[in-house]
């Protein structure tokens, strides 16, 4: 849980949303380190002259004050941090990364913090403005991000038997949350099974226990890491039980 | 809605009504329908028609997308007007800033939004299959880029030059900086790089 909140405090937080409220005023939505998702409004931070307007603008990391009241909170004097301008000024990563904002965000809570979520997401941010961004990395998040809330696809044992998976190809299950064995192929019947092949099953396996440092040269055959791209979309989808509005755009080549 | 202290019916779903527009929270919906009902009748009647004429009579221009009450609307169809220059604007209420400037005298595209991948907004929602056409079927020389400094504006922008560069077009945005009557202390890293970048000499 969060820490007790004072009626004013600061803090640091990513924007991952901005929309406009009334005349001049935006609610701005942004994941917080110690607070969790936090939603307020920024008044007049339309106007020409204001002095939030700049700052919180999406993905951006900044510091700010915040003002809780009755209704909704209020920000103010904000500052960035960090603007991560490779990523501003890059349309494929201004897609790719607001997928990942917003996996982030519907994996967020209000007024419940989850620090390694935003390290999570701040890393991958950071990763990708120096880096560049791949294929391998948007699955390590979106597996990170499932294993952080609890959601960590299994990927060694049989959900159906509970048994140890035998090297070979085998199924996915994602109302099940993991790896299904091959024998099980009946389950199609009440079951979205998906394929998945023994290299797709050492890829995540392998995704799963590295860090961010060590898939940066990761090359794979572009099947698996397709396969792996579904089971973790799916799985994804399963659990907030929606699709991603911004996942159409992450392979827009522009 | 249920808290609206009023037992007449015909209130409470003008109070709903006024409460839908944006900006307009219960009190002040409930303000609006109050002074209403003071209001003579004929003042009454004229606002409740202009309301109708807005849907009956407003369409968007042929051309520009802007909101028109003919198929061509009176900015397009104005002989005065520069058509070799268009200028890119996310909303028919952008183009209003920019007349009253009297530094512009070209042609608009209403776009209607911004890419915006995290509210499912595509470039294929957006009126920029229309600024081809017109690129390609007109004389056009100049497309000045006027979307929001928003990140979702600037990735807009890109978008358009992208498809608009090869056809060998200028394309401009308008200045960034910093606005009159600002202070430098507040401004952030991106304004003043911006502001930095187009110095001018004085």
């Amino acid at each position: 849980m969060s820490p007790s909140k004072p009626e004013i405090y600061t803090s640091t937080g990513i924007v991952i949303k901005i929309n406009n409220l009334g005349e001049a005023d935006r609610i701005i939505t942004l994941i917080t380190p110690n607070f969790g998702l936090i939603r307020g409004v920024a008044k007049s931070a339309r106007k020409t002259v204001s002095k939030l307007g700049g700052h919180f603008d999406i993905l951006r990391y900044v510091n700010f004050s915040i003002r809780e009241t009755k209704s909704i909170s209020q920000l103010s004097q904000a500052t960035t941090i960090y603007g991560y301008k490779k990523i501003r000024t890059d349309l494929n990563l201004f897609f790719q990364t607001s997928y990942i904002s917003e996996i982030a965000e519907k994996f967020s809570m209000e007024n419940n913090a989850n620090l390694r979520l935003f390290n999570l997401l701040k890393n991958t941010l950071d990763h990708i403005e120096e880096f560049g961004f791949t294929e391998s990395l948007l699955l390590f998040f979106e597996l990170k991000i499932l294993e952080l809330n609890g959601f960590a696809p299994e990927l060694y044992k049989c959900v159906e038997s509970e048994n140890i998976l035998e090297p070979g190809n085998h199924y996915y299950s994602p109302e099940r949350g993991g790896l299904i064995d091959f024998k099980f192929s009946n389950l199609k019947a009440n079951l979205t099974l998906l394929p998945a092949n023994l290299n797709t099953i050492k890829y995540m396996r392998f995704l799963s226990k590295s860090s961010m440092e060590k898939i940066n040269n990761l090359s794979i055959d572009e099947i698996y890491e397709k396969q792996a791209s579904r089971i973790l979309k799916v799985q994804i989808q399963n659990i907030i039980d929606r699709k991603l509005k911004s996942e159409k755009f992450i392979n827009k080549k522009l | 809605m249920n808290n609206h202290n009023s037992t007449v019916p015909a209130v409470t779903r003008l109070i709903e009504a006024f409460h839908r527009l944006p900006g307009v929270g219960p009190k002040t919906a409930q303000r609006y329908t109050y002074h209403l009902i003071k209001m003579p009748e004929e003042i009454a009647k004229e606002f409740s028609e202009a309301v109708l004429g807005i849907k009956e009579k407003i369409t968007f221009c042929n051309l520009c997308s802007n909101i028109s009450q003919e198929e061509i609307c009176l900015l397009c169809s104005n002989s005065n007007r520069d058509n070799s220059k268009i200028c890119v604007v996310e909303e028919p209420l952008d183009i209003v800033p920019i007349e009253r400037t009297r530094a512009y005298n070209g042609l608009y595209q209403v776009l209607h939004g911004v890419i915006s991948p995290m509210n499912g907004i595509g470039p294929e929602n957006l009126k920029i299959d229309k600024l081809l056409e017109r690129i390609k079927s007109q004389n056009i020389e100049e497309i000045i880029i006027a979307t929001n400094p928003k990140l979702e504006g600037e990735a807009t922008a890109m978008y358009i030059q992208n498809l608009v560069g090869p056809l060998k077009i200028k394309i401009t945005r308008l200045a960034r900086g910093l606005p009159s009557g600002s202070d430098i202390e507040y401004a952030d890293d991106s304004t003043l790089e911006h502001a930095l970048n187009s110095r001018s000499e004085i």
